[in-house]
């Protein structure tokens, strides 16, 4: 079998970050569950307890444990950096990396969240590490996508009511949502895939992306926006 | 009682506005602007119903089964660790 690619670009600071993801009723089938206990003691092999047994498996060593980890966690870790690196390469390449780097932060792993959350976490911040890696691109503006104002501070253009059946079909309005994110610049882009989609707290989406909770508040506002200027002719039903 | 926002400010500050993070009399003199601006309550409307359609945007089922060669590969990282 050729040696598997192993990159390291994971920044050590982004690695663990065990802060509890806040439990939310609104949760979808494809997220990871939330954590539900709080910080406890080093876990024991208990036939009441898989997620301890699993964890007390994997730091004995054992392959099978790995095996099973690898296995339950590549799905949900692939779909969260395939989103944010729109490439499969990448995001296998990413996943892999999170792997790498959860299997060497395992021995200081607290137990604080649940493992699958943990790695989710790492995976997100392999993922904006390649993103990071990146050739720079010149970003373009939100400006156009942002409302307009007269000197007197009203809305240059009136906003137009969204019909109530717009959007009905709800596949193709799931492929112009998707490619309308697309087209977002990657610094807006990011947080909207962390805070909307992957329902990652303000504090949280900071932490990862190395940005004040007030940028993200920004970027999010305005990203949100941008998407409404974007998906607004289609709603309304004046553009194909 | 303060003074009337503008559109431009209600539509600048709608995100903590509808995160209910603007404090009450802010808020109050939002709700009295949304009253009497019809555009900036098509704003709003349009707004929220586009975070939904963010929200939902991902929720096809996606891969459900690992690739293998990935799932070999990670785990022949982790044996040679």
């Amino acid at each position: 079998m050729p040696c598997p690619r192993r990159y390291l670009f994971v920044r050590p600071h982004l690695l663990v970050s065990q802060v509890p993801r806040r439990a939310r009723a609104s949760r979808r089938p494809h997220r990871l569950p939330a954590p539900v206990q709080p910080a406890s003691p080093a876990p024991q092999a208990s036939p009441a307890d898989p997620e301890a047994d699993l964890l007390a498996r994997l730091r004995a060593g054992d392959e099978a444990a790995y095996a099973q980890l690898v296995r339950e966690q590549t799905p949900a870790l692939l779909r969260v950096t395939s989103r944010l690196l729109r490439s499969d390469d990448e995001a296998r390449d990413a996943v892999q990396d999170a792997f790498v780097a959860a299997f060497r932060a395992l021995p200081r792993f607290r137990a604080e969240s649940r493992l699958g959350t943990w790695i989710y976490r790492i995976a997100i911040n392999a993922a904006l590490a390649r993103l990071r890696a990146r050739a720079t691109v010149d970003e373009v503006s939100l400006d156009e996508w942002l409302p307009r104002f007269v000197e007197d501070g009203h809305q240059a253009e009136p906003s137009e009511p969204w019909p109530a059946d717009a959007g009905a079909e709800r596949r193709e309005v799931r492929e112009r949502v998707r490619a309308a994110i697309d087209r977002l610049p990657d610094s807006y882009r990011t947080v909207v895939l962390l805070r909307d989609i992957e329902e990652l707290t303000t504090d949280e989406a900071a932490q990862a992306l190395g940005i004040s909770t007030g940028a993200v508040k920004v970027r999010l506002h305005r990203a949100r926006q941008a998407l409404r200027a974007l998906l607004d002719p289609w709603m309304r039903g004046e553009a194909a | 009682m303060t003074a009337l926002p503008t559109c431009r400010e209600v539509l600048e500050f709608l995100g903590d506005y509808d995160a209910g993070e603007l404090d009450p009399m802010r808020t109050a003199a939002f709700e009295r602007h949304l009253e009497v601006c019809a555009s900036c309550r098509n704003y709003l409307v349009s707004y929220r119903v586009t975070i939904e359609l963010e929200k939902d945007a991902f929720a096809d089922p996606g891969l459900s089964e690992p690739p293998e060669e990935l799932i070999a590969a990670i785990l022949s990282i982790r044996r040679t660790a």
